[in-house]
């Protein structure tokens, strides 16, 4: 028996999350609903680093990072665009540093951690690289 | 191995991350951050929804809206674990798994009913806190 507000609450909130992951058997789901839900980014995350063959999960570690990297420098432009700080203090050049590492671990030439992908993928940025000119 | 590095942005984030030391861009990475949304939808987003990691949340979830006082038991039982109420976690672990527990056999039919702590019998295991008619 569910007996104060915060109960009830977090019983409809569990219905109503149990309803939209299931409906239509799960294919009305998109990859924002996996992405913006803190536990289910977790377990999506658990999924890929379960997969064999090859780092799978190196493609949502990117996006994680870029997605974050994208967050902080908005909030320390509006904040340095708001205040008297300098570019120094306000964070700015902690962002700059962010976007080179990023750039080194999954972009660059010598990326520690490339984007790499097999023929499967391959075929699917191929799409979407056309799709985006 | 096919990188993205052979890609048209590779230039251009380079471009941005290096070309103006006094600039910061926000949207830098949002090109290939879009692409790799799209290769986690395409590739695998069908088979997180089909695996045994997705299910067990759902049947998890499913559980908790069937047997929301076993959750909310779980989450508190620190709190009760203590007191006579602990019970009700016994009695939403029994409902649970079905069969009767070895260990708490000094719990009665009172000692299941919340509504019911006055009538419930007192052991040396149940009886803390446990004032008798005297106050004592």
């Amino acid at each position: 028996m569910l007996s104060n507000n915060f109960e009830i609450k977090e019983f409809f909130k569990i219905s109503n999350q149990l309803d939209v992951l299931t409906q239509e058997n799960g294919q009305a789901l998109t990859i924002h609903d996996i992405l913006d839900g803190e536990t289910l980014l977790s377990l999506f995350a658990e999924f890929l680093e379960s997969l064999p063959g090859g780092n799978h999960k190196i493609v949502l570690d990117f996006w994680i990072r870029a997605i974050n990297y994208k967050k902080t420098t908005q909030d320390f432009l509006l904040a340095f665009k708001s205040s008297d700080l300098s570019r120094e203090n306000s964070g700015l050049f902690q962002t700059q540093a962010e976007a080179r590492e990023i750039f080194h671990l999954f972009i660059a030439d010598d990326a520690s951690l490339p984007l790499g992908f097999d023929s499967e993928m391959r075929l699917i940025y191929t799409f979407l690289v056309i799709c985006f000119k | 191995m096919f990188q993205i590095t052979n890609f048209k942005f590779r230039q251009r984030i380079d471009d941005l991350v290096y070309a103006n030391t006094s600039k910061v861009d926000a949207s830098i990475f949002n090109e290939p951050a879009n692409l790799a949304e799209q290769i986690l939808e395409l590739k695998y987003l069908q088979k997180f929804l089909s695996s045994n990691i997705f299910r067990d949340y759902i049947s998890q979830l499913k559980s908790d809206v069937e047997y929301p006082d076993v959750r909310i038991s779980k989450s508190e039982s620190f709190l009760s674990i203590n007191t006579l109420d602990s019970a009700d976690t016994e009695k939403s672990s029994k409902k649970l798994s079905g069969r009767k527990s070895t260990d708490t056999s000094y719990v009665n039919s009172f000692d299941l009913d919340s509504q019911c702590i006055w009538k419930r019998r007192h052991t040396s295991l149940t009886n803390v806190g446990f004032v008798d008619s005297m106050g004592r």
